[in-house]
């Protein structure tokens, strides 16, 4: 399990009610965290620093632009962070438009603060997962783009289980060429066995774009 | 005597012729002395008789004129010519011929005097007639009036003559007949005016009937009006100037307690306990004089006081009359309590049934009262959880778990305070009205509905009018007035799309004629042209659950307050709802 930086993580909190912001960011901060807390979605916009590693806990109703609302506002922004829903009332169209959206939770208050604790815990292991995914993609970009050309048609072909022998074939080269250019690919993009560069490569989907 | 003379004159001598001759100049001379002194003697009776004013006729037996003096002849109007065997008859007014031929009758048979009246058809010579006889209506004679005097004459030479002297009694006829015509008018008179005096003294035995009929319709009157007025059930009490009790009724006695002879004289503060006081004795002096004829006509509600000492509602109402030029005032008294009892049962029915629809609005509001408890029970969990946590400090920072705790605690109080609003809104007193600051009881409200509010993203503006003086009422009713409309806007607002903009507004305004204004006012759909006139009926509801009971009870809660509900509508527009309520009168002590 990842270890949270707790100095390093912000936990954004926008709520309408002051009594709300006051209460959740004295217990979130009574847990060593770092708490801003803001009215309403646009302030909070206004303030996001994307480079931080954070989650955001969020109130459903809130006037002029709701939790919801603001949910969608991110996705379209494509800012990545994990959120929970807080809110007064039960409301399950309400709370199965945030889980397809990608919500960690939807807490109905009065929650159980372990709870709240736990999914904090949980959205901020999600965001430092993710960014790491994100530098670790954002590498191995850097180092397919410093492949050759026939480097990266032999990789695509690799990636999709194709044979030495068949892809010197649909190349029209040599078997050992192959060879020579999976052994360039291997060492360009530090993979150590072909499984892993499979993987690599699959899972940050870069190669779809070409 | 001439044949005894020639016989003898052959035996005479001339001395004795002699002698006699003589004699016989002698006995000429004597004869023509005679004759001469008779014919002076007829001379004078014939100018008598010619120049006589009376005339003169002499008839024959079968009535003919044989002579006529001028004064006969001038009255028959016969001027010129003879009248010598013209018949009398001839000239007489045909109606009284029949009394002339008896009169020439008995003349001739009896030959005595006798006198008659006749008329001629001559015309009369009098004077005109007066003028005031002319214009009384008498006719002007056309008749001359004669009487005839009949003298029998003994010597008769030739025959049976009838010699009447003839004079016109015209004058004293006319004369006669103006004084019997004069009577005449005068009996008519008296008769007219006895008739009069009849008249006006039939006149005078109807007024006297009438005077009967009206005293009779009067001792009716009064004993009918007394019939009322002592079998009215209001009481009637009339005092004079200074306020002595003049007459009461027996209903005077009934509420007051009191016997008749322990009122009347006294004055009519003893059944005033207002009164009572020196400042209230003056107040009603004041008051009597100058205010009654002000208050006539109008019903006060005042307190009277039975002989047992318990006071009684009344409703007074006072009229003043003069008399003699004295002033006397009515005064009459219902005894209210029934009435009074009547308002306090529909009161109550109405608190009642306020009540009961409080309890289904509290029902109704439940969830989202339970929300807005959530709410500090959230903030209160969050805040000991945040000090269980930082007491794991080493050390705890004591300063910061105390200000936490401070917090927790106003929460738990919120917390308590909306619980306790709610106990409040649903809980049945009985003891109701007091001062309270309208803007106050508008905060409780908006708390009560703010998870409803919140809930459908409504934007809520209020201007609320600070110092208003306080309203004397019941805050939880009034309350339930406020959270009905406020629902009610809530629920047209929901019909909105969730695209539009919602706004509910709350003003309060002392305006000035010193009523409170409340305006609740949404941007909803508005409420249709049919439905409004409904609107305030009961059981008339335009929503699927709804009892149709809030804005009837609202009307009937704010009525029971001297207040008002209207309301605006317009369709698309939005819905205003505006109540007033009059402003508590003594609020200086309160300020």
């Amino acid at each position: 399990m990842t270890v949270i930086n707790k100095s390093n993580s912000l936990v954004y909190l926008v709520d309408d009610e002051f009594v709300m912001r006051d209460s959740l960011t004295l217990l979130i901060e009574s847990t060593g965290l770092t708490v801003r807390s803001f009215e309403s979605a646009p302030e909070f916009l206004d303030h996001y620093d994307s480079k931080q590693p954070s989650c955001l806990v969020l109130d459903v109703r809130m006037p002029t632009i709701t939790g919801l609302e603001l949910q969608e506002e991110l996705v379209k922004r494509a800012i990545a962070i994990p959120i929970i829903f807080i809110s007064g009332n039960a409301d399950i169209p309400d709370s199965a438009k945030a889980f397809r959206a990608g919500a960690i939770d939807f807490l109905q208050k009065p929650f159980d603060h372990t709870v709240l604790l736990m999914r904090i815990q949980e959205a901020l292991k999600k965001d430092h997962e993710f960014r790491e995914k994100a530098i670790e993609t954002a590498t191995l970009q850097q180092r397919i783009n410093r492949l050759t050309l026939r480097e990266k048609e032999v990789l695509s072909l690799v990636v999709s289980y194709r044979s030495n022998k068949e892809i010197g074939k649909l190349l029209q080269v040599s078997n050992r060429t192959i060879d020579a250019h999976r052994a360039n690919i291997m060492r360009k993009l530090h993979a150590e066995s072909l499984p892993e560069l499979v993987l690599m490569v699959r899972e940050s989907d870069l190669l779809k774009d070409d | 005597m001439q044949t005894i003379l020639t016989n003898t004159f052959a035996n005479l001598s001339n001395a004795d012729l002699q002698q006699l001759l003589t004699e016989q100049q002698q006995q000429h001379l004597q004869l023509s002395l005679e004759h001469e002194a008779l014919t002076k003697s007829h001379d004078h009776y014939a100018h008598i008789h010619y120049y006589s004013g009376i005339g003169y006729l002499t008839l024959d037996q079968q009535g003919a004129i044989l002579n006529a003096n001028p004064a006969a002849k001038q009255l028959l109007g016969y001027f010129n010519g003879c009248l010598n065997n013209k018949k009398l008859a001839d000239f007489i007014y045909p109606e009284d011929l029949n009394d002339f031929y008896l009169f020439i009758q008995t003349v001739t048979t009896h030959q005595t005097n006798q006198r008659l009246s006749l008329r001629l058809n001559s015309p009369a010579h009098t004077q005109k007639l007066p003028t005031t006889l002319k214009t009384a209506g008498m006719q002007n004679n056309e008749f001359t009036y004669i009487e005839c005097q009949h003298t029998f004459n003994k010597n008769q030479a030739n025959g049976l003559q009838i010699h009447l002297a003839v004079h016109d009694i015209t004058e004293h006829k006319t004369a006669q007949e103006h004084i019997n015509f004069l009577n005449e008018q005068l009996n008519k008179k008296v008769l007219a005016q006895s008739g009069e005096l009849i008249a006006s003294s039939h006149k005078l035995l109807k007024k006297v009937a009438e005077l009967e009929q009206s005293k009779h319709l009067l001792l009716e009157r009064e004993a009918r009006l007394n019939s009322i007025f002592n079998a009215a059930i209001e009481g009637i009490i009339t005092i004079d100037a200074i306020g002595n009790i003049v007459a009461i009724n027996a209903s005077v006695t009934h509420i007051f307690g009191y016997e008749q002879q322990e009122l009347v004289g006294k004055n009519f503060i003893k059944l005033m306990p207002q009164a009572k006081t020196k400042l209230y004795a003056r107040y009603f002096k004041q008051h009597l004089t100058l205010h009654i004829p002000k208050v006539a006509g109008r019903i006060t509600e005042i307190k009277g006081e039975h002989k047992n000492g318990t006071l009684i509602p009344i409703d007074l109402s006072v009229s003043a009359f003069a008399l003699d030029n004295q002033h006397y005032y009515t005064g009459i008294v219902r005894d209210a309590s029934l009435r009074k009892a009547q308002e306090q049962q529909d009161k109550a029915l109405l608190d009642e049934l306020a009540h009961v629809t409080r309890v289904g609005l509290m029902g109704e509001m439940a969830s989202g009262i339970a929300h807005e408890i959530n709410q500090p029970l959230s903030a209160i969990t969050s805040y000991t959880q945040a000090c269980l946590n930082f007491m794991q400090n080493d050390p705890p920072d004591l300063e910061q778990l105390a200000k936490i705790l401070l917090k927790t605690q106003q929460q738990a109080l919120n917390a308590g305070q909306i619980i306790h609003r709610m106990r409040d809104f649903v809980k049945f007193k009985t003891i109701h009205r007091s001062a309270v600051d309208i803007n106050n009881l508008i905060q409780i409200c908006i708390d009560l509905c703010g998870a409803d509010l919140k809930h459908n993203n409504i934007v809520q503006r209020y201007e609320l009018s600070e110092d208003l003086p306080p309203v004397n009422i019941d805050g939880v009713q009034i309350q339930q007035v406020l959270i009905n409309l406020i629902r009610n806007a809530v629920d047209a607002l929901k019909t909105l799309p969730p695209t539009s903009r919602r706004h509910l507004s709350i003003q309060s305004t002392l305006n000035d004629k010193q009523v409170i204004e409340i305006r609740v006012k949404d941007n909803g759909p508005g409420i249709a042209d049919p439905d409004q006139k409904k609107l305030l009926t009961p059981f008339f509801t335009t929503k699927a659950d709804g009892m149709g009971m809030g804005l009837s009870i609202c009307h009937s809660i704010l009525k029971a307050h001297d207040g008002t509900l209207h309301f605006n509508s317009l369709v698309n527009k939005g819905t205003t709802f505006y109540f007033t309520l009059p402003v508590r009168k003594n609020h200086d002590g309160y300020k």
